[in-house]
């Protein structure tokens, strides 16, 4: 049983969410789940098929994720995008679980938008070594046998 | 200030931990926000704090690495001024939940998702009351009749649990060693 105190509280609080932006109150919401909020950078265009990369925080430290995409961009929340340029986008991985890679909450981000800046880098997935990885500098959609390589991985 | 009692289901060697050191807050995956759960004091304390022990025993993973993987049945006591505790199972309250949940578009099925909205809404509700809620009370599937059997949802419903957001709160007073 709540007091008069605490009901008034909860009215409150709910007339406060409601008048969020919701996109902002989402974002809010699955940064409580904990899972790593990756800052990610990536190309503009509408190509389907590519592989994408980020640089994900969580409470185990700082990793590196890929993921390669199969299918819709509303996997995940990417924000908005300006044709032709590269940017940084911010989202939550919390969004895309389906992706989910390993027991540390490491996400498999899948935007069909490859970012140009790991071409070339060593990877390191949590406990699972590697260093083959590369995306195209072009941009381009790697070779299907990479992205086989990559689902296997 | 008010007094909440509540039952705790957990392995030998996590109780005297618990002991030593008193709760502390899981990093497990949990059924609402992150808090300590206590099967909220009803006739059926006992039997749903030993259920829900069994239930991770056979899981096998919670309690795997523990010296002393026996279970026991915690009693404990959670005492706070009564403006810092919170029933969620309020339908307004639950209504509210239901609504952040759909307005910021989450995954109702996603625990850590769910576990997100109680939090928010707590932590905006907590901001309008000017003082924490260390503790809240809500409703929770008891666990699974295979290791619960006395325990009938379907005559009773789901059983109410507090979750104590503030371990310090609490203090064991008694125990029940089980299997």
């Amino acid at each position: 049983m709540n007091t008069d105190q605490v009901k008034r509280a909860m009215r409150v609080a709910l007339q406060a969410l409601r008048q969020m932006d919701p996109s902002q109150l989402r974002k809010e919401i699955l940064e409580h789940t904990g899972g790593p909020v990756a800052e990610l950078l990536v190309g503009s265009g509408m190509f389907e098929g590519k592989v994408a990369a980020a640089r994900a925080r969580t409470d185990h430290g700082e990793y590196y994720v890929h993921g390669v995409n199969v299918g819709s961009p509303t996997y995940i929340d990417l924000g908005t995008f300006v044709p032709s340029v590269w940017q940084p986008v911010t989202f939550v991985a919390g969004s895309v679980r389906q992706w989910t890679w390993d027991t540390t909450g490491m996400v498999i981000i899948a935007p069909p938008f490859p970012p140009t800046w790991i071409v070339g880098e060593s990877w390191a997935l949590v406990n699972q070594p590697y260093t083959s990885w590369q995306i195209q500098p072009s941009g381009d959609a790697v070779e299907d046998e990479e992205m086989e390589w990559a689902k296997a991985a | 200030m008010t007094e909440y009692h509540g039952s705790h289901g957990t392995s030998r060697s996590r109780a005297a931990e618990i002991a030593r050191h008193g709760f502390t807050l899981s990093k497990d995956q949990v059924r609402r926000s992150k808090a300590v759960y206590l099967w909220k004091k009803c006739r059926n304390w006992t039997v749903l704090a030993k259920g829900w022990y069994r239930q991770q025993a056979s899981r096998g993973r919670l309690y795997a690495r523990d010296a002393d993987s026996r279970g026991v049945v915690l009693y404990a006591l959670a005492t706070v001024p009564t403006v810092n505790y919170i029933d969620l199972c309020d339908q307004e309250a639950i209504d509210a939940i239901d609504e952040i949940a759909d307005i910021a578009n989450i995954d109702k099925s996603d625990r850590e998702q769910i576990a997100a909205v109680y939090e928010r809404y707590l932590q905006e509700t907590e901001r309008r009351l000017g003082n924490p809620i260390d503790i809240y009370e809500t409703e929770v599937a008891p666990p699974d009749p295979v290791f619960c059997q006395e325990y009938s949802i379907k005559l009773l419903g789901a059983p109410r649990c507090y979750c104590v957001r503030k371990p310090a709160v609490l203090r064991v007073y008694d125990s029940e060693e089980t299997e």
